[in-house]
């Protein structure tokens, strides 16, 4: 065939719109904006009225990358909501998933869309020519998390298996040893990868501005992902319960999203929250490329985000290791094919914080007598960022406006909203920066 | 080992074409080394399948200026030497074939099946037009893979 003509259409399935704009005046700064404009998702509203078995899979779809976080949170919701208990095995399991999740998540943002920036590359496609053997790690680290979700899961986007009450499949024995030794033979991907981001880690800009961080913790000395109560850097722990004493959205005029604020003017959730909060209960390897990566506690450095996410890419996979070894050990409970759990359907309010990819994220339901919902509300990790993005976007650009060109600015800018990761983030060339002189 | 991966979004009119001939085919008495595989929105879930295969056909909904239901088999070459070609899906079919030729996993054949979509609107099911070519669409398919 010879010649082909294909019509462009937009790309239909972005996750949304960021736009930046700097209105500056013979070098006064007269607008900084981050604006975003995607469309109302109304996710609350559609699962009204619908069944307390329906609800995870209806908001997994908030997400594609974060299903696996937006089902556990729903889960767990819905679950508080009828005193459903879980049992220690599949508890375990639902960790597991969440690691598959987190180091599928951010091995995708720092190896596919972040590494290109410090590469001085447009995307991962040239990259792939000067660092092949780095984008091949990359990739063997993305796939292995693909297979531990799918293991787990049923699949790696949108869970089959997680259901309220625990799994209607779970892995065998063998799968999890055979997954086991998978995970122990990255650990040299890990390595590869942290010296990468090392070799590479000067070209994150120097920049600082103090904030809060507000993620989970805990009293135990677990690394809080799947469950904890809510902190805060500025104001302490707090129940989950409370949350919305904490996360206060708020609607601004630039913004189709809401914003939000807790003790100050703007937070930060996430990674990098996270490892503030919680450095010391990382796993050791993850507290050593901490160290190697120079990432201290606190930092106040957005861009670090990107090496935060390394980090916690590497506490996953040494906890799952850690988690599957206790799987082995306790031996694994056998379940019927196609397992339903026993539910005892009954009408309440369930709370639950779970700490998914980009930021700790709440999911609170009211259920009927029926078990079906009649009002939710979820609260979004990347719209918990907006107003930190704004408010690190005011206190940069005044620092550089006059050191830099547009080119520069644009990409200091872009690389800004790709290290807090947001869900927006569909391609690496998303943003358009328009500057009115 | 030959693969046919068929990308797409059924709840996306004609843009789920390719889910429906990989789950059609499913159901096609196919030679033992052929594996059939539907993956959904495509993206980086195509990189990691390709490089599992020898030979690869890719069944996707593309718009190349023909009547709906019109398909056609080309080569990614073919493809690249037009200006913006680019399926619905997030990220660019094509760029992720040149990210596994870079990588040395990409198949040793690739091709792509396109079929032309008459609607691309949220909720639809496939168009008639292409539900009459269906039958077509898969022996032709099954043809292919038959030669390759």
């Amino acid at each position: 065939m010879g010649e082909v003509n294909v019509d462009v259409e937009h790309v239909t399935r972005v996750e949304g719109h960021g736009n930046i704009t700097v209105n500056a005046q013979d070098g006064s700064i007269e607008d900084i904006k981050w604006t975003v404009t995607e469309a109302p998702r109304f996710f609350e509203s559609l699962v009204k009225d619908k069944s307390y078995d329906n609800t995870a899979r209806i908001t997994s779809r908030i997400c594609g990358i974060c299903s696996i976080g937006h089902s556990l949170t729903s889960l767990k919701a819905t679950e508080d909501a009828m005193d459903i208990e879980i049992s220690e095995q599949d508890q375990l399991l639902r960790r597991l998933a969440l690691h598959g999740e987190n180091v599928q998540s951010h091995v995708l943002h720092v190896g596919y869309l972040a590494l290109p920036d410090l590469a001085g590359k447009e995307s991962v496609i040239p990259m792939a020519s000067s660092h092949t053997e780095e984008v091949k790690t990359v990739i063997r680290v993305h796939k292995l998390a693909n297979e531990m979700s799918r293991l787990v899961c049923g699949r790696t986007t949108h869970p089959r298996r997680l259901v309220p009450g625990g799994f209607t499949k779970i892995p065998s024995p063998l799968e999890l040893e055979d997954l086991r030794g998978k995970l122990e033979d990255s650990v040299s991907d890990l390595k590869e990868l942290a010296s990468v981001v090392k070799s590479l880690s000067g070209e994150l800009p120097d920049f600082e501005r103090e904030t809060e961080f507000i993620s989970l913790t805990n009293d135990s000395d677990e690394y809080p992902l799947y469950d904890g109560q809510l902190v805060s850097s500025d104001t302490g722990a707090s129940a989950v319960d409370d949350y919305e004493e904490i996360v206060n959205e708020y609607v601004v005029e630039q913004s189709t999203a809401k914003y939000a604020k807790s003790n100050r003017d703007a937070y930060m959730v996430g990674a990098l929250a996270r490892v503030n909060n919680n450095y010391e209960k990382l796993s050791p390897l993850a507290k050593e490329v901490a160290e190697d990566l120079g990432l201290e506690t606190m930092c106040y450095n957005p861009y670090m985000n990107n090496v935060a996410q390394l980090v916690e890419v590497v506490h996953s996979i040494e906890d799952s290791m850690n988690l599957i070894d206790q799987l082995l050990d306790r031996g694994l409970e056998e379940q019927e094919p196609n397992y339903e759990p026993d539910v005892d359907v009954k009408s309440g309010r369930g709370i639950a914080a779970v700490e998914v990819p980009r930021g700790i994220l709440f999911h609170d339901y009211t259920y009927d007598e029926d078990g079906r919902v009649q009002k939710a509300n979820c609260v979004i990790p990347t719209n918990q960022n907006h107003g930190n993005i704004q408010k690190d976007m005011e206190s940069l650009v005044p620092n550089i406006i006059d050191e830099k060109d547009e080119d520069e600015i644009e990409l200091t800018l872009e690389m800004l909203v790709r290290a807090y990761d947001p869900c927006i983030s569909c391609s690496t060339h998303y943003l358009d920066v328009d500057f009115v002189e | 080992m030959i693969g046919i991966l068929g990308i797409g979004n059924k709840l996306r009119g004609d843009d789920g074409i390719g889910i429906v001939v990989a789950q059609s085919m499913k159901n096609r008495d196919l030679p033992s080394d052929v594996e059939v595989y539907e993956v959904g929105s495509g993206g980086l879930k195509v990189l990691h399948r390709l490089e599992n295969f020898e030979k690869v056909i890719l069944v996707d909904s593309v718009r190349f200026g023909e009547s709906p239901g019109d398909y056609s088999f080309f080569s990614p070459e073919e493809v690249k030497s037009m200006k913006g070609f680019s399926g619905t899906h997030g990220t660019d079919v094509l760029e992720i074939i040149e990210l596994s030729e870079k990588i040395d996993k990409s198949p040793e054949e690739i091709l792509i099946l396109g079929v032309q979509p008459k609607s691309l609107s949220l909720g639809d099911d496939i168009s008639p037009v292409l539900q009459d070519k269906l039958s077509d669409i898969l022996d032709e398919l099954e043809k292919k893979v038959n030669s390759l």
